[in-house]
This record gives structure tokens, C-alpha cells and sequence, in this order.
């Protein structure tokens, strides 16, 4: 695994609330997923790799180039980078081509025959092969995710920063891009928030888990999955105690936490049961700090 | 079925298919495959996947790529490069900015007239040099809905603002005219001129290293401040002086210089792609 990016005591506040705690992390060629609740910090990590806001504090490399450096390292940064973010909003009238015609421009995709067999490759990437002259104000929410996905991958990019990019996309269409994510993650760094855990266990090579703009957890999903063995039960009622239970197809309770009862049995978890006992046991929250997106 | 009854030959084919051929070989060539399926075939049979992919891949984006409006195509002919084409092409924004502009110089003239002569230098003085100003800023940062996607990219975003301003005055431009035509409105654009070229272009310079409200916001101050100042000490005229014309050319050759050195910092690397 080649190291692609590198944070070293990056911190982002907005006037005295802070987002994002300082952090060191070392990102390597793989899919990461990143974890949390609304507000923790997830957006605000990933804007700073996209040098789409500079860090209040710390430093960010990119294959070497420091984001936090002259515009001129920024810009070599940016090269390098795919980013799509939570919402994107298109421009009037504009079609599927046309609008990642001109993400290429931004690019620096300035030969025209490259620059339209690209854009062509990107759309073929997300099956919209075929829908290049559609105006995008005529596609399907799915597919106008997926048109903002192909942007992201204009240039092969080293560092792929996407934020919940699987939100509006169905079941095949999720599975479908979970294969184009893993292919990326060969040679580039993929980093995706999501609020879906069974895109992590199914994809991730590593989770980071973000709360009140701390990481709480670093490592991989079976370390994860670790963390809560012998905590997850299945019973005919819901453990005292339990953090979270429900009622499965089966008919029997399964629980997540809590006291288990004479009957129940523990189960092997699964991301979600994890990351929820990890939410329960981050330290409790300052009062003095606030946190943003 | 093949009619011919000569074949080009596997060297001949290979070549043709290299295009190592000189202009009339390929032609002669390219004319005998065309008619000769024995030889189309094992043409084809030459030329390496990728390419003929690559050459498909050409086709359906050329077919597949958006049209150009008419105004872009006279500025294609005018030898405005693709790119900042596409970059216009999806400045919808630009309208937007357009009729900000418009109006704010029609409210502007009509405001002017119905001032006393002696005030209304002081109104123009104020506010004409900042109308370039926020059109700039209005070009740079306006509601561009891929504001945050053009963002973390590396074409200047300096760039894109100097496209869309230039588009959007050549636009005003006529209205300008005109306004010069509304009785009773000494615009004296000399006056104004050299003091307006001096903070656009400072504008554009602090644009290279702040976001665009606190680039306009030092520019807009610092230009109320003097005026302001020569109002109160009673020396408005001193704009229309030659010192003060020399003053703003000092500041306008000063603020260019430094923009040509940031443009060279920021432009686009060559041979990236």
C-alpha cells in the first residue's frame, strides 16, 4: 500500500466552535470509510483533504504536495484529486456531457478529442453511457448522483474524496459502484462518509469513526467488528439495558448491549452493532463545543 | 464479396494501417479497403483494439457533445481557445451577474440625474469606480451552483472571473452608451475612468489571495475612506487633477504588475494533460 496523504495536527474551527479535533492520519491506497453521526465532523475532514477550506491548524500532504502550503503546492494537490461533496448543484440547461465536459476544463483537460473521450469513459463508469445529451434537469435523482460520481473520477485521480455518495442510488446500483470504488482504490486512496454500514463491511479496507470531531476509532472492519463480540445478543425478549434492540423476521429480539437474559445467546456483530456500542462509550461531549458539518 | 482482383498486401496493410503512408498512398489505400472485403478484413485485423477503441470512444463523444450556442461559435471564430468556451458555456451565472450590472448602472444614472450638479460629481466619483469592482466580484463568486466542485479543482478560478467579466461588460456595454445619452448627466468618464480601472484591478489582484466578499469589502471601504476624506476637506477635484490621474495610474500599473506575477503563479500547468 503506497501512503497518498498525510494529516499532521489538522484542526478546523468556525469562529470558537470547533469541527474537527487535531488529528494525525496517514491515508493509504485502499477504501476507507468514514463514520459518524450528523455533525460530527466527517464533511469538515473531508473539505479540508479536497483543499476545499484550509485547516485552522496543522498540515495536509497530498502525494507530497502541502495543501496548507503556497497556492502553487494547492494547486499540484489538486491535480491529483476527485471530490465529490454531499450536494452538488448543476447549472441550467446543461446536459450529462456538457456538465462534465466542463469538469474536465477544470481539470485541465484541455485537449478537446482527450478531454470528450474521457468525459465518455466517466459516463460508460457509471452506466450512463448512453445518456451523455440528456439535460440533466431530465434524469432520475439516482441518476444525477450518479453523473456527480463520474466528475470525481475525470483525471484518475490519486485521492478520491466522496461524501455519501451512495445516498439515492438503489440496491444494483449501490452494488455497482461499490465494484467501480474497489477497482479505483487499486492504485488511489478512497475515502467515503457514509451513514451506510453495510457499505463499509462490504467495501472498506479501513473505518475511521468520527465523533464531536474526534476519531474514536482507526482500523479495520474485523478490528471493528472486534470491539463488540460478546455484546450483541439474540433472545425471546430485549436485554436490560440494552443501547438499541429490535424485533427480527425470525421472531426473536436481537440486542445490542445491556444484560442478556437466561435464554439469550450471543451473536457475531456487525458493523452497525459496533459502531452504535462505540457512539454509547465515546466520552461525553463538552458543553463549550459545538460542532459543525 | 470481393470485386478486385488486386490486394493490397500485408506490408502495404501494415503500413496503411501505421498511417505510415504518405497522403496519397493512404488515400489510394483507404479507397481500395473501402471496396475490398478480403483486405478490409485483414486491415482490421491490424489495428490494435485499443485504438479502434480509442477512435469509437472519439465518435460518440464528438456525437454525444454539447451544442454550441451561436454567440460561443462567433468567439471560437474569434480565436477565444476551447476551454474558456466550455467555461462560458456553463457560466448561466453570468446572466445573473449581467442583469445585477444592468440594473445597478440604469438605478445608478437615474439616481445621478436628479442630484444638484455640485453633488452629483461627488455620487459619481463614489460609486462609478466600484461598478466594474462588483461586477468582477459578482463573476467571481456569485451563486455558481458548482461553486463547491470548482473549488478543489486547478483551473484559476482568477481565470474563470476574468472570462465572465469580459463577457459581461462587453454585454453592458451598450447600456453604458446609452446612459451617456441621458440629458442632464455629466458622467465625466475621464474623471473616473483611471480611478475605476485602479481598484478592478486591485480587486482582481486580492481575489489571488482572499475570498471574494473581503477582496470587494477592503476595496469598497478603502475607496469610501478617500472620498469621503476629499469631500470633507473639500478637494474633490483633486481626482480630476493630474496628480490624482497620476496617482491612479501609479496604482493601476502597480496593481497590474502584480496580477501578470500572480497570473503566472496561478495559470494552468502545460502538458498536464
Amino acid at each position: 500500500m503506497t501512503v497518498v496523504a498525510e494529516l499532521v495536527g489538522v484542526s478546523k474551527s468556525y469562529g470558537r466552535k470547533r469541527a474537527l479535533a487535531p488529528t494525525d492520519l496517514t491515508l493509504s491506497t485502499g477504501v476507507i470509510g468514514l463514520l459518524g453521526p450528523n455533525g460530527a465532523g466527517k464533511t469538515t475532514l473531508l473539505r479540508l483533504l479536497a483543499t476545499a477550506q484550509p485547516p485552522t491548524t496543522g498540515q495536509i500532504t497530498v502525494a507530497g504536495h502541502d495543501v496548507t502550503g503556497s497556492l502553487r503546492e494547492r494547486t499540484r494537490a489538486r491535480r491529483l484529486l476527485g471530490y465529490l461533496p454531499q450536494e452538488v448543484g448543476f447549472p441550467s440547461r446543461t446536459t450529462a456531457f456538457g456538465f462534465l465536459d466542463y469538469i474536465g476544463v477544470l481539470k485541465e483537460w484541455s485537449d478537446t478529442p482527450a478531454r470528450h473521450a474521457e468525459v465518455q469513459r466517466v459516463l460508460d463508469l457509471v452506466h450512463l453511457g448512453t445518456l451523455g445529451r440528456s439535460r440533466v434537469s431530465a434524469l432520475s435523482g439516482g441518476q444525477r448522483r450518479r453523473l456527480a460520481i463520474a466528475q470525481a473520477f475525470i483525471g484518475d485521480p490519486r485521492l478520491v474524496v466522496l461524501d455519501e455518495p451512495t445516498t439515492g442510488l438503489d440496491p444494483e446500483q449501490r452494488a455497482s459502484l461499490r465494484g467501480l470504488l474497489s477497482e479505483q482504490a487499486r492504485t488511489s486512496v478512497v475515502l467515503l462518509a457514509t451513514h451506510q454500514t453495510e457499505d463499509v463491511s462490504a467495501l472498506c479496507d479501513r473505518v475511521i469513526v468520527l465523533d464531536d470531531g474526534v476519531v474514536c476509532f482507526d482500523g479495520t472492519v474485523p478490528e471493528l467488528i472486534a470491539t463488540a463480540r460478546g455484546q450483541v445478543w439474540v433472545g425471546a425478549d430485549a436485554n436490560v439495558g440494552a443501547l438499541s434492540s429490535w424485533r427480527t423476521g425470525s421472531g426473536a429480539v436481537r440486542s445490542v448491549g445491556g444484560t442478556p437474559r437466561h435464554d439469550s445467546r450471543a451473536v457475531e456483530p456487525a458493523v452497525e452493532d459496533a459502531y452504535l456500542l462505540m457512539r454509547a462509550t465515546t466520552p461525553t461531549r463538552s458543553a463549550s463545543q459545538g460542532v459543525l458539518p | 464479396m470481393s470485386t478486385d482482383t488486386w490486394h493490397a498486401g500485408p506490408d502495404l496493410l501494415r503500413r496503411y494501417a501505421d498511417a505510415a503512408l504518405d497522403d496519397v498512398g493512404q488515400a489510394a489505400v483507404e479507397t481500395h479497403v473501402t471496396r475490398c472485403a478480403d483486405c478490409r478484413r485483414e486491415a482490421t485485423a491490424l489495428v490494435a483494439e485499443p485504438a479502434l477503441e480509442t477512435v469509437w470512444q472519439g465518435v460518440t463523444a464528438r456525437v454525444r457533445a454539447p451544442r454550441t450556442h451561436w454567440t460561443l461559435r462567433v468567439l471560437r471564430r474569434l480565436g477565444v481557445p476551447e476551454p474558456d468556451l466550455v467555461v462560458l458555456r456553463n457560466s448561466a451565472n453570468l446572466l445573473l451577474a449581467l442583469a445585477i450590472a444592468t440594473m445597478a448602472a440604469v438605478g445608478f444614472a437615474i439616481a445621478g440625474s436628479f442630484l444638484k450638479t455640485s453633488s452629483q460629481e461627488v455620487f459619481y466619483l463614489a460609486l462609478a469606480p466600484l461598478l466594474p469592482t462588483l461586477l468582477v466580484a459578482g463573476a467571481y463568486d456569485s451563486t455558481d451552483p458548482l461553486r463547491e466542485l470548482a473549488e478543489p479543482t486547478p483551473f484559476g478560478k482568477l481565470r474563470i472571473a476574468l472570462l465572465r467579466t469580459t463577457i459581461a461588460v462587453v454585454g453592458a456595454l451598450p447600456l453604458v452608451v446609452l446612459m451617456g445619452l441621458v440629458p442632464h448627466i455629466d458622467t465625466n468618464v475621464a474623471t473616473w475612468l483611471l480611478p475605476s480601472l485602479a481598484l478592478t484591478v486591485l480587486t482582481l489582484v486580492l481575489l489571488t489571495w482572499l475570498r471574494a466578499p473581503l477582496a470587494v469589502g477592503a476595496v469598497v471601504t478603502a475607496w469610501l475612506l478617500v472620498v469621503t476624506g476629499l469631500r470633507t476637506s473639500g478637494e474633490v477635484e483633486l481626482v480630476a487633477d493630474p496628480a490624482g490621474q497620476l496617482l491612479a495610474a501609479a496604482v493601476l500599473v502597480a496593481a497590474s504588475v502584480t496580477l501578470i506575477g500572480r497570473l503566472g503563479v496561478l495559470r494552468p500547468e502545460r502538458g498536464v494533460r
